[in-house]
């Protein structure tokens, strides 16, 4: 198995970068903006967290990705992407059932959902749903494709995996089906891996065990990983850089240690607040909480989209405009009016021109 | 993101309920199916139709026009010969001529002679609801004219008020037998879910052994045990009753699926642990809980009982004549030339084909209204 | 396994014994019986009642004794011998009378049931890959009605267009040139062509019913998360919904035939009155009427141990294609 070398040279390649996705679902009550207007890059053999709570969009925006989206989805902005051969492509602009996507699709990006209960056909083996994508992108040969299963699900840790191969998902535990699912994943060595909840479904002990494996894959593999997640301890231990998602927007993108160092965003601060601290004294003390819910992502009106929560909110000004996202320091953006910064980015019209321009 | 949507509607209409009790949510989700609401209003209007069928009948159903034998629907007229627009709208005389050609009586309209159509006219005298007597017929024409708005049948009788009575005789057989049928299902559901265990099992296997007989053979062995010396009162509950019989499964498993259920509820429990006395808990938390979904099922089950009392009468073996249901009507259509030739025979069919696809689609608007909470 | 499969099987001759008992008591049960029936016609013709005749009869029936002894009079000879006994309106024994149209009841109610799949499936497919659109709206329309309408309707709507528009009468099963003739092939490929309007007409409640019950199945399973996992993997659309969703629609859509079946037999009965078709039905209408207890308790056995049989055979289909029961089976 050719191993991609890339990651190991030191200048760093594009492979993927999203401007301005939006993700609108028309529905009886309104448009439904699930995704409004993101962008953000991921370099080869890197990792991005798309870190928020439910609701907020981070599904879609890897679904649009795929663009795997429900039908009536309307997907603008664009998705460039460089695969391994040729030049790259705006997987935005293609036809989500055509066969150039579908060639990306499970070949240069794999895809780990975060229910393996589900995200398996009950009526077919592991190995004939593994062997079904090395069949479309790999080889034609069954041997062949075979043997890349099994060689996959012993890497995967997957204990006896001639036998494994051919049994049915009901006869494998939560954390085996997970592995399994990662190992169909990365059977066709993607070069951009999507986890969306890879640990949510399962136990704390193979929560642990799932992210090492993962972590060891990526080092293997060189590939690069986006995350999808709301546990930031997964975040903490797994990436390179972290973009904070609320109601369909990047509200904070930065590095993992200024995350967690020096979070500028009232949400961002509020989230890293709800997680408790293993080694400080919390006896007597209640974990901080977020008031208030996520609010309809429908006919939102005007503003900033965390003003009805946020505590530093300021009348007048969070709810008369949409903050920008705006660089505060090197490789940290964030968009809160808080900051002089964006409050003069909306005035001389200088924001970020994902904020500004509607592709439609 | 798919689950926030939802979700949140579901929150706002929530505050938007907060005042409205169970029914008022059911018949406010309920008027937004546009089809079942008017489904809803015809079966009342048919109902009604054929609970006075004497009044809106223009002729007895069993009188007998000799002359007008297989006549065609009469055609009403609101423009005359000279082209005038008449507001009180008219028939032609009715004449027919034997074409010797092929042997067939041709009817033809008389344009010399009109005949207005009149309301409240007083013809024969019937009793409304076997109480009042009176003679007043909704409408009709003056003799020697005609008006027969669904043709006439081999004998001459007119379609149109044998249909209205067949039709009482089909809605209302298809209601008694739900009627016995709710009986035997509650009964024998009720048993299975409340007792469970060896009853249940009885139970289940007793209505999986009725649920694989042919339904058709086995009413018409059924229906074979009504005596033929019954009269028609009699045999009509007869009819009931069969169809019951086979038609109570159905609703037996409802029942017994909804009483396990609810029994697993949270706050059965909490009525339970508050020590709530167990009657109480049977009609104040069980019985309101599946009500909705006891008339969905009814409102569903409906339509087989008719079409179950259609068949049997169709195949001689339900209701008998004298008495009229939509069955025997088109067992009378039962002869290939004679409907080829007359095809109005078939309209008591258009009429079964409208009462069932009512029933259907009221079903359908109820079931989707029952669960308020359910956002489809 | 195999122990699943006696179970199974053990279950559904006590089942077969039940409708054996339930046929032979509806049957008797009215008050009078064919013999007396008889009897007084022959009195009211002015003829003498042949005693004699009465007596064998009522002897070799023991139509005097108590029911339960008539029911094992008539069952055991049927599973002994086959003999299902003698049929007194048409004075010969029953099974000669029912083989052959029993056979053509098969014929019609198998090929109702792959008119059903063949016709019901791609519409269904159809109409959930393409929801709201105008022609699933139209599906939907004409699945209500082929619902709604009884079949004896749709065979007598269905006769007279053909006689008014094409001037041809498709009654019956066979020409009348083959009606006496043994069977040969030019006999067989008659019978084809009478076929498809007994077909289309038994069929249509079913296949209304099935494009529904499938239709939402497929809905559901296409918003179902390994929809997305292959969709993940690159899988060409139609070949996607066709291995995964569709495989899993079409098991419960299998295990249907439980409830398909007792409809089809007894729509196959009512339809073959109203088109004169030499099946089941007709006789066991006729039988039913004259009391003729062997003959009306061995049909209405007989279709009930089709259904039973039929429910069966689909059980074990299902078993085979859905490795989920078969584990729970098996274990």
């Amino acid at each position: 198995m050719p191993l991609t070398l890339i990651n190991m040279s030191n200048t760093t390649q594009p492979l993927l970068n999203v401007k301005n996705l939006k993700a609108q679902l028309e529905l009886d009550e309104g448009t439904l903006k699930a995704v409004d207007g993101m962008s953000f890059s991921l370099d080869r053999g890197k990792s991005l967290a798309l870190v928020g709570e439910s609701g907020c969009g981070k599904s879609m925006t890897v679904e649009s990705i795929m663009r795997i989206t429900p039908k009536f989805a309307k997907i603008t902005g664009q998705i460039l992407f460089y695969p391994k051969v040729g030049n790259p492509l705006d997987l935005a602009k293609l036809n989500p059932r055509g066969a150039e996507l579908r060639a990306i699709r499970g070949g240069d990006i794999g895809m780990i959902f975060q229910e393996p209960m589900t995200a398996f056909s009950p009526l077919h083996t592991i190995g004939n749903q593994i062997i079904e994508g090395v069949r479309i992108h790999k080889t034609r040969d069954k041997q062949e494709a075979r043997r890349i299963a099994i060689d996959i699900l012993t890497k995967v840790g997957i204990s006896n995996p001639e036998q494994r191969v051919d049994e049915y998902p009901h006869q494998l535990s939560g954390g085996m089906r997970q592995r399994a699912m990662i190992a169909m994943a990365l059977a066709c060595e993607p070069s951009l891996l999507i986890a969306d909840e890879p640990t949510t479904a399962l136990d704390v002990t193979v929560q642990a065990q799932v992210l090492k494996l993962m972590r060891d894959l990526q080092h293997e593999f060189g590939m690069a990983i986006l995350y999808i997640t709301h546990d930031l301890g997964v975040v903490a231990k797994m990436v390179d850089e972290v973009a904070v998602m609320y109601l369909g927007k990047i509200v904070e993108y930065t590095d993992v240690d200024s995350l967690f160092y020096n979070p500028r965003h009232p949400y961002t601060q509020a989230l890293l607040k709800s997680i408790p601290k293993v080694g400080k004294k919390q006896r007597g003390r209640r974990l901080a909480s977020i008031e208030g819910s996520v609010p309809t992502p429908i006919n939102r009106p005007k503003g900033c989209a965390f003003f009805a929560r946020c505590p530093q909110a300021l009348e007048g000004i969070c709810n008369k405009e949409d903050p920008p996202l705006v660089e505060l320091s090197e490789g940290h953006k964030v968009s809160c009016f808080l900051y002089p910064e964006v409050a003069e980015a909306v005035k001389v019209g200088t924001s970020h021109p994902s904020e500004r321009h509607h592709v439609n | 993101m798919d689950v926030s949507a939802p979700a949140t509607e579901a929150a706002n209409e929530d505050v938007y309920y907060d005042i409205a009790n169970q029914r008022q949510l059911i018949w406010r989700k309920f008027r937004r199916h546009r089809v079942a609401v008017f489904s809803l209003y015809l079966l009342v209007f048919l109902y009604t139709l054929t609970i006075f069928a004497e009044f809106f009948a223009p002729y007895g159903a069993f009188e007998r026009h000799s002359g007008y034998l297989f006549a065609p629907p009469t055609r009403l007229h609101f423009i005359d010969d000279e082209g005038r627009f008449q507001l009180r709208p008219f028939v032609y005389k009715v004449t027919n001529e034997l074409n010797m050609e092929t042997f067939q009586r041709e009817y033809v309209e008389d344009r010399t002679e009109q005949y207005p159509l009149s309301f409240f006219v007083r013809r024969d005298p019937y009793k409304i609801l076997n109480i009042l007597t009176t003679d007043v017929h909704l409408f009709g024409v003056e003799e020697p004219g005609v008006f027969f708005p669904a043709g006439t049948d081999e004998l001459g009788r007119d379609l149109f008020s044998r249909m209205l009575l067949g039709a009482r005789t089909s809605l209302f057989v298809g209601l008694i037998g739900l009627f016995f049928g709710l009986f035997l299902g509650l009964l024998f559901g009720g048993l299975s879910g409340y007792y469970g265990g060896g009853v249940d099992t009885f139970i289940q296997r007793l209505i999986e052994f009725l649920q694989s007989l042919p339904t058709l053979p086995l009413w018409m062995a059924l229906a074979a045990l009504v005596p033929p010396t019954w009269s028609p009162i009699q045999v009509y509950f007869g009819i009931s009753i069969v169809l019951a019989i086979v038609g109570w499964t159905g609703l037996a498993r409802v029942v017994r699926g909804k009483l396990i259920s609810l029994r697993e509820e949270d706050y059965v429990l909490a009525a339970k642990l508050s020590g709530v006395r167990e009657r109480d808990i049977i009609t104040r938390h069980l019985l309101p809980g599946f009500t909705s979904y006891l008339i969905v099922y009814l409102s569903l089950a409906i339509p087989g009982m008719i079409l179950g009392e259609t068949s049997l009468s169709f195949l001689g073996l339900g209701i008998r004549a004298p008495a009229v249901s939509l069955g025997t009507l088109l067992q009378e259509a039962q002869n290939v030339q004679a409907v080829t030739l007359n095809p109005w025979l078939l309209i008591p069919g258009g009429l079964v084909v409208v009462i069932v696809l009512a029933f259907n689609f009221l079903g359908d608007g109820l079931r989707d209204a029952a669960d308020p909470y359910k956002h489809v | 396994m195999l122990g699943y499969f006696l179970r199974r099987l053990g279950y559904m001759v006590i089942v077969l014994a039940l409708v054996s008992v339930v046929s032979f008591y509806i049957v008797n049960l009215p008050p009078g019986s064919w013999i007396e029936s008889y009897a007084i016609e022959l009195d009211n013709s002015g003829l003498m009642a042949n005693q004699a005749e009465l007596d064998f009869l009522t002897e070799r029936y023991g139509l005097d004794k108590p029911l339960h002894i008539q029911y094992l009079r008539w069952i055991v000879p049927v599973i002994t011998e086959g003999d299902f006994g003698q049929s007194f309106e048409w004075r010969q024994p029953v099974w000669n009378l029912i083989r052959e149209r029993l056979l053509l009841t098969m014929v019609i109610s198998v090929s109702s049931i792959i008119f059903i799949y063949v016709v019901s499936i791609p519409i269904a497919l159809y109409s959930a890959t393409h929801q709201y659109s105008f022609a699933d709206y139209v599906f939907s329309f004409f699945g209500l009605l082929g619902l709604a309408t009884p079949n004896f309707l749709l065979a007598l709507v269905f006769m007279v267009l053909l006689l008014r528009v094409f001037g041809f009468s498709p009654g019956g099963l066979f020409s009348p040139e083959y009606l006496r003739e043994p069977w040969s092939f030019a006999k067989f490929v008659d019978l084809l062509k009478h076929l498809p309007v007994p077909i289309i007409v038994v069929g249509t409640a079913g296949t209304a019913g099935l494009i529904r019950v499938l239709r939402g199945l497929l809905l559901d399973e296409l918003e179902k998360q390994y929809v997305k996992t292959a969709r993940a993997k690159g899988v060409w659309e139609w070949q996607l919904i066709l291995k995964y969703p569709f495989r899993m629609a079409l098991n419960p859509v299998l295990s249907t035939i439980g409830s398909l079946l007792p409809a089809i037999v007894s729509g196959s009965a009512i339809v073959s009155v109203v088109l004169g078709l030499p099946t089941t039905g007709p006789l066991l209408l006729r039988a039913i009427i004259a009391q003729d207890t062997y003959a009306a308790s061995s049909m209405l056995m007989m279709l009930g141990a089709l259904t039973i049989i039929g429910v069966f055979i689909s059980d074990l289909l299902l078993m085979w294609l859905d490795p989920r029961i078969r584990y729970e089976r098996s274990n």
